[in-house]
């Protein structure tokens, strides 16, 4: 039944994903002033949604641990699980961020990196990020969940103010398209259309990985148990 | 399942490449240069976003493999 489930769920976000692709390309019109390149927006900007959605998870999921890891220990396992799935995909996302953003920048602006406020806070988050998986990876004793978790809330700090960075400062990035003001917004229908599709099937497709990534997770936390159980008993029974 | 799920992820990879080689390089003559690349920096922006998207995931499948294998060895070994 779980497979069934995970099946239909998969084919579901893999539709959903051919036709956000089929709107972005060719059904959305050609932007006036960007032309072809514009339609790299269809990705960038649902990868960074998605992006700050899983770190929000992850975040949840730190805050959870530390709440429960004293007096609920299995309740703790679960929300740990979710805090490193919810940053492992994060960081997926951040990735494609930050590589189909310069290939755009490259051709819009004529440069590849700027250091400016949007960009910078965007790659300091993913080197956050990606310390926390390095963390989660190499280190080893009881305190590496607790510390994980504690490094995930302090990542996870930086999210708002990436947000907010093109408000605050001004930037070579450009201004907001949504929320940044009376001229804000994308004005063609067909445009918004495809950039909300792509918004639908990047969420379901995280949403599928954030899901497995989980189920992974939980295994190897009930393995581990496990194997922890057996060397107990081995040295008892010595 | 899980070989009707590989065979259309790689179904979808194969679809891909092949819709970047297209858009990249089959383009009409008369195309100006400029126009040129700005359809293949497009293409190379949405094949490096799937090559990302579906490597984690075929990493994910090695890692959930690799995981069971060593669950079932160390369980194979008597104590």
């Amino acid at each position: 039944m779980k497979k069934l489930v995970t099946c239909v769920c998969a084919a579901i976000a893999v539709a959903l994903l051919g036709w956000a692709f089929y709107q972005a390309i060719y059904v959305a019109p050609e932007e006036q002033t960007m032309h072809e390149i514009q339609r790299i927006f269809y990705y960038h900007v649902p990868s960074a949604m998605v992006a700050f959605l899983f770190f929000a998870i992850s975040l949840a999921g730190s805050v959870a641990f530390l709440a429960f890891r004293r007096n609920r220990a299995e309740w703790a396992q679960a929300a740990d699980a979710w805090a490193l799935a919810g940053a492992e995909v994060g960081v997926v996302f951040c990735t494609v961020v930050l590589i189909t953003g310069p290939i755009w920048g490259r051709r819009a602006w004529g440069i590849w990196w700027t250091w400016d406020a949007r960009l910078t806070t965007t790659l300091v988050l993913w080197l956050i990020y990606v310390s926390y998986l390095l963390l989660r990876r190499f280190a080893a004793g009881p305190q590496v969940q607790t510390l994980a978790a504690v490094l995930g809330i302090f990542g996870a700090l930086d999210v708002p103010i990436v947000y907010m960075s093109n408000r605050w400062w001004r930037t070579q990035h450009p201004a907001p398209v949504f929320g940044g003001g009376p001229d804000s917004g994308i004005k063609d229908p067909a445009m918004l259309a495809a950039f909300w599709w792509n918004v639908a099937a990047w969420l379901a497709w995280g949403l599928l990985i954030l899901a497995i990534r989980y189920h992974v997770e939980r295994q190897h936390q009930r393995y581990a148990a496990q194997e922890a159980q057996a060397a107990l008993d081995d040295t008892s029974n010595a | 399942m899980k070989k009707i799920a590989i065979g259309l992820l790689a179904a979808v990879a194969v679809a891909l490449l092949g819709w970047v080689y297209y858009r990249a390089f089959c383009l009409s003559p008369d195309t100006d240069p400029a126009s040129i690349l700005n359809y293949r920096f497009a293409g190379a922006a949405y094949a490096i976003t799937w090559a990302i998207q579906l490597g984690y995931l075929a990493w994910l499948a090695i890692k959930e493999r690799a995981q069971n294998r060593n669950a079932a060895r160390s369980r194979a070994i008597p104590r």
